[in-house]
């Protein structure tokens, strides 16, 4: 049964919540436009690198290399050059990403059935897209090799049955979107209550506050009620925008909002706990905005966990959003259930009860 | 403009700005922090994806098949279970990233001279990995059994950064975002405290001009931001080892004028507000968010959609990341990016200028 | 014939459809004090901003100097002083750093400039703390400070915005000093004020309320305006004195002043009607009686106090609600409140006085259970402050001198807030806001945001929510700060009608005037209680012939004072 005072309090946070017309406009814009802007402009296709050509070569093997490289969708021709020095100055300017060399002979050397090799350089200066050109290219080459078979020579091979699960077109949306979808709860969580907290020691009304009978846990349920309700709500609105995007929920919605309602829990416990050490709304918001920076990074969201140091991929536990970025990409992407998200679960749990502890102790003594 | 009125508006500033422990620590301390954390962060290397390999086969084909993928650097070794269920499992946990299906007479087929399929599994959430997985997989497949013997190889060298180094290229790019991250934010703030304290109203009573307000204010935050730079620089090189193949004085050169280009920018934003949380507010919106997202920072600007591509131009954070990675990484010098200086300088002296403008000595 | 300094005509200024201020015709000469008077939003702090050529007017022109504030502003800027409301310098500069940073921007350089720094702050008594960091000066020295910065270019005009707002009685003296020495130096000031003794001072005053000019003229001309419309009431029953004044129609306002008298303003051309067992006489008017008239909206409010007629205090034995023994807390170092030792009985108000940091706010902390006694034990309404501290809040009303309410929320909002935060229960709560809101007086707050209401509306507001649980005990933090004098008397009346319900109630206040109204007072310095009692005997023991409260409270300070070098 909720208590008057509890009741009381409740209330009035709702109704300014409701009143602060820059608060709501934020909570509708990283829902919707941020979501859909950057799933839209971050999506991180690499496609279309432009490629040049040396050719010393001038052969029919030459040429159907050139093709086999440019007719998918990752390469394009941007330029052909009589020598690697010319096409180097491009490459420094950055107009390219990769330059092939194919050396006199090639496809004599083919023909006669000795082995041969050309020459790739890929520019190196965007590790990620390097990366992914160099893959390419091994990649079309071992392909236009196994074509260009004789019949006659047709060896046994293997069958290559390449599969990508969760998200067969590779493309970056999908994650993205549930990337943005944790970032929004993340943001709000924090900042919403840790600006609520702060702004009644600003105003002053804590002193009258104090003088009252409220106890300090009393306060801090108030003021993450409006938040834990109005950002779980925003998951409806949000699953429309994911079916608009093609993200396919393959989970059950129930479950959707119950993780998320243990999510959102983590995340204003270290709203509430940003509102405690802080005591002005600018203080608030730097803290706010420099603590949720490294969650962010360590969420996964940018860059997968596994390619971190160790001990940075166990720093990432503390990060609530690497928790809940796994839940909602296992719920939406794999179908995942409960008894693959517990974990997640827990450690998001787990969070939540040391930052309201910590945020309860620091409160306490100035209560 | 007159220099003793500027530089006594500067002189307060500094002894403001250094009895400020807060801001201070922001200031020198955040850049440090984000530099080690994009560092460590923001690592797409694919050196080390978790794999499963079911055998159903266990001959010594597809064993060295297995080994194919496991020598490939790519690729360690995850668990090796007896059935699909549990490799299923483990990707939907998402504790491996890519799964090898070797059928039972695997290598039964390949001695009858038959096509034996191979079915090779990649989680497709970080779509930058699981392409580059996918692909390597691909070319491995494809060349088993010969790939010794295969006929055309290519020899994929890459430049200016040979062992595809995650830092060596997020270092150079931090350079540009940090400089836009934390001066204009102080900056701002610097202003808008001025405004919510009452002690503007000192300046609006006083001879001091705006351009001379204006030029007081940028100075000390420049050599902050300066300094900002100098110890990035110092922490990329000296600590994480990133090669500058280009030239050094150039790059701290232009990095002065993009410093004056972002404290001149902080100066802007807070001549349209008029609270702290105003000023940090629009400092996060114009300023740091797109320079972390539209820059070409971490998503290459080629990969989005064209409108974006024309928000991202409109920012000087995209000039000094191509120029400070042309420098650092390809040794690129003025004669290959003097495009990039001249959109700067060009952007420094209309951002102070719309400043020192739009500072009025007025309270409405 | 001395030279207009300052020549405005129709100046007004509006935002958007809404004007602040309009119809301003004034001049000033040089050398007067001219002073602005007028209650919180009447358009003071716009005129002189405009007046500084800071802010642009939307109407009439204005010569300041001989020059066009709107033409040039940079050349008025440059010439004169201006000091803004709140505090201008930077609290993390030194005392002599914003000097030096003053004379800076202003170019004023050579010899002069160290002599001339020199002197003022000798002058204003800040020579001691040159490196002291500004934010840690009190209040009033920071003001001192600020009006020392503005002098360092010696400007000819001096504007200054409420420069006594907030400042305790020892340091507006100081103050005046420095600008009385401003002013033999020919310099002429224009300045905003809430203080009537201050208005009273000027060659001239303009009254404004809601942006319009009510008078213009010279002191003792508005004073002698109103001669005869002004009368001081005595007499044995002054409650029966007030219902009396209440249901004159002809009465425009009446306040209960110490010494057991009513002074009354009545409408101009009517007479004050008889009042059985009463004398009235017609009395001196003083500005504040000025103001009064100048104020008054047409009709009389009827019924505003009468919904709480004050009743005779029960003849009951008044138990003590606050017994403090031996109080003292301190900061590190820092002794904010020493042994201090006071009781106040039901239906007493005490009066706590003192300089800015005397510890007058840090001890109502302690006796609301908000900090821990280091030393001594304080009982509130029966109960331990330090450890019953849940049973005293439930049992205390305390209004801070910020009047803290959400400016987001409407008036009903707040008060059902503070209702339901004390534990009121839901059946009751209707009627205990209908009580609270009665008893405040507050019969037009409406549904709009708090923050659209006046000041005085919000203080009245934050004294409904204080006391919508019934509370044993009162305290009130400075509750009359920034109000206009017609609603700080109307304050207080509501303060006594509590009172003779048997509230006990702890006031602080800089307002000297109001001093008067509390049964007792307490006077505090460094932590310490240097006096405590009612008035006239506090009076008594400086051997003062008039009970003024001013010469009260300076008296006992200034023999503090010697008392401490002496001891030193």
């Amino acid at each position: 049964m909720l208590s008057g005072r509890l009741a009381g309090l409740i209330t009035k946070e709702f109704a300014q919540f409701l009143r602060d017309p820059v608060m709501l406009f934020v909570v509708i814009f990283l829902y919707t436009a941020e979501l859909v802007m950057c799933t839209m402009a971050l999506g991180f296709d690499v496609q279309h690198l432009k490629l040049a050509v040396v050719d010393h070569d001038r052969s029919a093997v030459s040429r159907a290399l050139i093709e086999e490289l440019t007719t998918g969708d990752n390469f394009v021709l941007a330029d052909q050059f009589t020598s690697l020095r010319e096409a180097e100055d491009r490459l420094r300017r950055g107009a390219l990403d990769v330059v092939v060399e194919i050396p006199p002979r090639m496809g004599a050397r083919l023909a006669a059935g000795r082995p041969a090799s050309f020459g790739v350089v890929v520019d190196g200066s965007n590790g990620n897209v390097a990366a992914r050109a160099r893959a390419y290219v091994i990649e079309q080459s071992a392909r236009f090799v196994e074509s260009r078979r004789p019949a006659g020579e047709r060896r046994a091979a293997v069958r290559p049955e390449v599969r990508v699960w969760y998200n067969p077109d590779l493309t970056n949306t999908r994650f993205m979107a549930l990337s943005m979808l944790a970032q929004a709860g993340l943001m709000l969580g924090v900042v919403l209550p840790a600006a609520a907290i702060v702004r009644e020691k600003q105003e002053g009304t804590i002193e009258q506050l104090r003088v009252t009978p409220i106890r300090a846990h009393e306060l801090f349920i108030a003021k993450i009620t409006p938040t834990l309700v109005i950002c779980t709500g925003a998951v409806f609105p949000a699953l429309v925008i994911m079916t608009l995007m093609g993200v396919p929920m393959r989970g059950d919605v129930l479950i959707l909002l119950g993780l998320t309602v243990v999510y959102l829990l983590s995340a204003v416990s270290l709203g509430t706990f940003v509102g405690a050490i802080t005591q002005t709304l600018q203080q608030a918001m730097l803290v706010g905005f420099f603590g949720l920076f490294p969650l962010l990074f360590l969420s996964g969201s940018i860059a997968p966990i596994e390619s971190m140091p160790p001990w940075l991929q166990t720093a990432s536990l503390a990060s609530p959003q690497r928790h809940y970025v796994e839940i909602v990409s296992g719920l939406f992407l794999k179908g995942a259930g409960l008894a693959e998200l517990w974990r997640q679960a827990l450690a998001l749990g787990a969070i939540s009860g040391a930052m309201f502890l910590s945020a309860w102790l620091v409160f306490r003594r100035r209560w | 403009m007159k220099a003793r009125r500027v530089l006594a508006f500067a002189r307060k500033e500094v002894l403001e700005i250094s009895r400020d422990r807060f801001t201070m620590g922001v200031a020198l301390f955040m850049p440090l922090m984000m530099l080690f954390l994009f560092v460590y962060g923001i690592s797409l290397d694919v050196d080390r994806a978790p794999l499963i390999v079911v055998d159903h086969d266990r001959t010594a084909a597809s064993r060295e098949l297995q080994a194919r993928f496991l020598n490939s650097g790519y690729f360690v070794l995850q668990a090796a279970p007896e059935d699909e269920r549990s490799a299923e499992h483990a990707l939907m946990r998402g504790t491996a990233r890519a799964a090898l299906f070797i059928p039972p007479g695997f290598s039964a087929r390949l001695g009858r001279g038959e096509d034996a399929p191979v079915q090779f599994v990649v989680d497709g959430t970080y779509a930058s990995t699981a392409a580059i997985l996918s692909a390597y997989g691909r070319a491995i497949l494809h060349a088993y059994p010969e790939e010794a013997r295969l006929p055309l190889r290519p020899e994929v060298r890459v430049w200016y950064n040979p062992q595809l180094r995650s830092r060596n290229f997020i270092v150079p790019g931090l350079f540009a975002v940090i400089l836009m991250a934390f001066p204009p934010l102080l900056t701002a703030l610097a202003v808008a405290r001025e405004k919510e304290l009452g002690t503007i109203a000192q300046i609006y009573a006083s001879p001091l001009t705006g351009s001379e307000f204006i030029a007081g204010k940028l100075l000390p935050y420049a050599v902050i931001a300066y300094a900002e730079l100098l110890l990035v620089v110092l922490g990329g090189v000296v600590w994480f080892d990133v090669p500058v193949r280009g030239s050094v004085g150039l790059l701290l050169a232009v990095g002065l004028l993009y410093v004056l280009c972002t404290v001149s920018i902080g100066l802007l934003v807070s001549t349209l507000v008029r609270t702290q949380l105003a000023a940090m507010l629009t400092a996060l919106i114009v300023t740091l968010m797109p320079a972390f997202l539209f820059s070409g920072f971490v998503y290459p600007l080629f990969t989005m959609p064209p409108a974006f591509q024309a928000y991202a131009s409109v920012l000087p954070t995209r000039y000094f990341l191509e120029f400070s990675r042309g420098v650092v990484l390809r040794g690129a010098g003025l004669g290959d990016l003097w495009p990039n200086v001249l959109v700067l300088a060009a952007y420094t002296a209309t951002v102070f200028a719309l400043a020192a403008w739009r500072f009025r000595k007025r309270i409405a | 014939m001395a030279e207009a300094v300052v020549e405005a005509r129709g100046l007004g200024r509006r935002y958007g459809a809404r004007s602040v201020l309009e119809n301003i015709d004034l001049d000033v000469h040089a050398g007067q004090v001219f002073g602005v008077v007028g209650p919180d939003g009447a358009g003071k702090s716009t005129l002189l901003q405009m007046l500084a050529a800071i802010l642009r007017p939307s109407a009439g022109t204005c010569q300041v100097l001989g020059r066009d504030v709107r033409r040039d502003p940079a050349g008025v800027q440059a010439r004169v002083g201006y000091m803004s409301q709140g505090f201008s310098l930077y609290d993390r500069l030194t005392v002599a750093e914003n000097l030096a940073f003053a004379a800076d921007i202003r170019d004023v350089t050579g010899p002069d400039r160290a002599v001339r720094g020199a002197e003022l702050l000798r002058m204003a008594g800040l020579d001691r703390f040159q490196h002291r960091r500004e934010g840690q000066l009190s209040g009033g020295m920071r003001k001192k400070l600020a009006l020392c910065a503005n002098l360092m270019h010696e400007p000819p005009l001096l504007i200054l915005d409420e420069p006594s707002l907030g400042v305790d009685p020892l340091s507006r003296r100081e103050l005046w000093r420095i600008l009385d020495r401003a002013r033999t130096e020919g310099r002429t000031i224009v300045f905003a004020t809430s203080y009537m003794d201050e208005a009273d001072a000027c060659d001239r005053v303009l009254l404004l309320r809601d942006g319009k000019p009510l008078a213009l003229g010279a002191p003792q001309e508005l004073r002698r305006d109103v001669a005869g419309q002004v009368y001081r009431i005595t007499g044995p029953a002054l409650d029966r004195i007030e219902a009396a004044l209440e249901t004159d129609v002809g009465v425009i306002s009446f306040q209960r002043r110490a010494g057991r008298e009513v002074r009354a303003q009545v409408r101009d051309g009517s007479r004050l009607a008889p009042i059985e067992a009463a004398v009235a006489e017609a009395a001196v008017p003083t500005m504040e009686d000025v103001f009064t008239f100048a104020s008054a909206p047409p009709p009389a409010p009827p019924g505003a106090a009468s919904a709480a007629p004050p009743q005779p205090p029960p003849p009951r034995i008044r138990n003590d609600v606050i017994v403090s023994r031996g109080v003292s807390v301190r900061f590190g170092d820092f002794k904010a409140v020493d042994d201090v030792t006071i009781t106040v009985a039901e239906g007493e108000i005490l009066g706590l006085l003192g300089p800015n940091g005397a510890g007058k706010t840090t001890l109502i902390r302690i006796l609301c259970g908000l900090l821990s006694p280091g030393e001594g034990t304080a009982e509130v309404a029966g109960f331990d402050v330090a450890r019953q501290s849940e049973a005293v809040r439930a049992r205390i009303g305390y209004m801070s001198q910020r009047f803290s309410l959400y400016p987001d929320l409407s008036a009903r909002e707040n008060l059902t807030f503070f209702a339901r935060a004390y534990g009121v229960p839901r059946s009751q709560l209707r009627e205990r806001i209908a009580w609270a809101s009665a008893r405040a007086s507050l019969e037009n707050a409406g549904e709009g945001a708090v923050r659209d209401l006046s000041g005085a509306t919000r203080q009245r507001l934050a004294l409904a929510c204080a006391i919508v649980h019934r509370p044993r005990v009162l305290f009130l933090d400075e509750p009359t700060s920034g109000v206009d004098p017609l609603s700080r008397f109307r304050f207080w009346r509501l303060i006594a009608a509590l009172a003779a319900d048997g509230v006990g109630i702890v006031v602080t206040t800089h307002y000297m005037e109001e001093a008067a109204f509390c049964d007792r007072l307490g006077l505090m310095m460094d932590g310490r209680l240097i006096a405590l009692g009612p008035l006239t005997t506090l009076a008594g023991e400086l051997g003062l012939a008039t009970p003024d409260v001013e010469a009260v409270f300076l008296g006992f300070i200034e023999r503090e004072r010697a008392g401490q070098g002496r001891a030193a």
